[in-house]
C-alpha cells in the first residue's frame, strides 16, 4: 500500500481522527493538512481500511459471540452466552491416515462424496494428538491469573520474527505460554528451545523444545522462576548437547512479579 | 499456512484448527446445537484437509473455510424434521442473506487472524480500542503507558494490519 517512509513531519493522529477522539480545532487542522499532504493522505487510506475492517469484524464477532472479538476491556460478565471462549472448547481434531488421498474435484457422484456427519463423528472419537494436548494446556493457562506478559523481540534486528510470553499463576506453579510469529523454520537437524534467563548472571534454565507450530506451554515451580526475569528462544543443533547453543533468536524481559 | 496444508503438513491443519476452529464453532452454533456443531466442525476441517489439492495458497482461505461450514450446517439442518428447524437461524444460512453473512464472518475471521500476526503490544492496543471500546487515553491509563506510545502502537499496527489483509496472506 503506501510508502512506509512516512511524512517528514510528526505523524498526525489518524487513528484518533477516525475514532472521533479529536476536538473541533484538531479535526479542522488535520482536514486542512490532509488536503495538502499527499503522504498523510495516502496513509489515511491504510488506516481507514484497517479501521473499517476492525469495525466490521468487531460487529460480527459480537453478533456471533466469536472468541477473540470482545475480550478487550470486557470482563467475564460481559461475555455473550454460548460463546466459545477459547481454543480449549474445541474437540480434538483427528485426521484420516496420511496415506488417504486428497479429495478429487467435485464431480458427478456428489452424493458419494458428501461427508456423513455420523461417519465423521465416529471417525473422530479417538482423541489424540499434539493438538488436543496443546489445546488442553492452553485452556488451563487461559483461565488463570496472568502475572506477567512481555513481547518477544528478535535479537537480530534484520529478522522479522516476534512473539509473546505470558505467565499465569496456578498456586505454586507458573505456567509459561510462548507464542511466536514469523519464526523461520529451523534448518535441518536443528530446533528452537525455550529458556528462562537471568540477564544479570546469565544463568539459564531450559524449559523445553518449542513445537513446530511456534507456540509452546511450559510449567515451572514459582520458586524456580523467581530467579529469572527473561525468556530466551535459541536455535539448537540436534547434536545431543543439552547446553545453550549461544544462538539466541528471540528474547523477552518480563516484570519480576511472577512469584 | 495454506502452502503447508497443500504440502501435506498435518501440523499446518492443526494450526489452522486452533486459529479458526473457535470462530467456525461459534458460527456453527448459531444454527445447530452444541453437540451437532462439534460434529460439523470436525467435518469442515476434515473436508478442508481432504480437498487440500484444490487449495490456492496465494488466496485467502477464510471464505472457503466458512463456505464449507455453511454448507455442512445446511446438511445438518436438512437431517432434522421440518418442525425443529429454527427458521430465524436459517435466514442467516441460506440464500443471498446466507452468502452475505458468511462473507462477513469470513472477513471477520481474516481480520482477527491478521491481528494475531501483529506484535503483541500493537495487537493489545488495537483490541482494547476496537473490541474493548476504549479511547486512546483510556488505553494509556489501563496499560500505564504514555498516550503517545499508545498512538504510535496503534498507528503502526493499523498500517501493518492494512498490509496484511491487503496481501491476503493469512491461512
Amino acid at each position: 500500500m503506501s510508502s512506509r517512509d512516512g511524512p517528514d513531519h510528526d505523524r498526525p493522529d489518524l487513528v484518533g481522527l477516525l475514532a472521533g477522539e479529536l476536538g473541533r480545532a484538531e479535526t479542522i487542522d488535520m482536514a486542512r493538512h490532509l488536503k495538502t499532504c499527499p503522504g498523510c493522505a495516502e496513509e489515511l487510506i491504510d488506516v481507514a481500511a484497517a479501521n473499517g475492517a476492525l469495525i466490521s469484524a468487531a460487529r460480527v464477532g459480537r453478533d456471533l459471540a466469536m472468541p477473540g472479538f470482545n475480550d478487550g476491556g470486557a470482563g467475564p460478565t460481559d461475555r455473550a452466552p454460548g460463546r466459545v471462549d477459547d481454543r480449549d472448547a474445541l474437540p480434538a481434531l483427528t485426521l484420516p491416515p496420511k496415506s488417504a488421498p486428497p479429495m478429487r474435484p467435485r464431480g458427478r457422484n456428489r452424493r458419494r462424496r458428501r461427508w456423513s456427519v455420523a461417519a465423521a463423528a465416529a471417525a473422530v472419537i479417538v482423541v489424540l494428538g499434539a493438538l488436543g494436548v496443546t489445546a488442553a494446556r492452553f485452556s488451563r493457562s487461559s483461565k488463570r491469573p496472568i502475572v506477567a506478559q512481555a513481547a518477544l523481540r528478535p535479537l537480530d534486528a534484520t529478522r522479522s520474527a516476534t512473539g509473546s510470553v505470558t505467565v499465569a499463576a496456578d498456586g505454586s506453579t507458573r505456567e509459561l505460554t510462548v507464542r511466536t510469529w514469523d519464526l523461520a523454520r529451523p534448518p535441518a537437524q536443528s530446533f528452537y528451545e525455550v529458556w528462562l534467563l537471568d540477564p544479570a548472571t546469565l544463568k539459564m534454565l531450559p524449559m523445553g523444545v518449542l513445537p513446530p507450530s511456534g507456540s509452546g506451554f511450559y510449567a515451572v515451580a514459582a520458586s524456580l522462576m523467581s530467579g529469572y526475569s527473561a525468556v530466551d528462544v535459541s536455535l539448537q543443533p540436534n547434536n545431543g548437547n543439552p547446553t545453550h547453543s549461544q544462538t539466541s533468536v528471540l528474547r523477552a524481559s518480563y516484570r519480576a512479579t511472577t512469584t | 499456512m495454506a502452502q503447508r496444508i497443500v504440502d501435506d503438513d498435518e501440523r499446518a491443519l492443526e494450526d489452522g484448527y486452533r486459529l479458526y476452529g473457535p470462530m467456525v464453532l461459534s458460527y456453527l452454533r448459531r444454527f445447530v446445537d452444541a453437540d451437532e456443531a462439534n460434529d460439523v466442525l470436525q467435518v469442515v476441517f476434515l473436508e478442508l484437509w481432504r480437498s487440500r489439492d484444490r487449495i490456492d495458497p496465494t488466496r485467502p482461505r477464510e471464505g472457503w473455510l466458512f463456505g464449507i461450514a455453511r454448507k455442512r450446517a445446511i446438511d445438518q439442518l436438512r437431517r432434522r424434521r421440518p418442525g425443529v428447524i429454527p427458521m430465524d437461524a436459517v435466514r442467516d444460512l441460506v440464500g443471498d442473506d446466507g452468502d452475505r453473512f458468511v462473507d462477513r464472518v469470513a472477513w471477520a475471521a481474516e481480520v482477527r487472524a491478521g491481528l494475531d500476526r501483529l506484535p503483541v503490544e500493537q495487537q493489545e492496543a488495537i483490541e482494547l480500542s476496537y473490541f474493548g471500546d476504549l479511547t486512546q487515553p483510556e488505553i494509556a491509563a489501563q496499560l500505564g503507558i504514555p498516550l503517545g506510545t499508545v498512538k504510535a502502537r496503534m498507528a503502526r499496527g493499523m498500517r501493518r494490519l492494512a498490509d496484511i489483509v491487503d496481501g491476503g496472506d493469512l491461512l
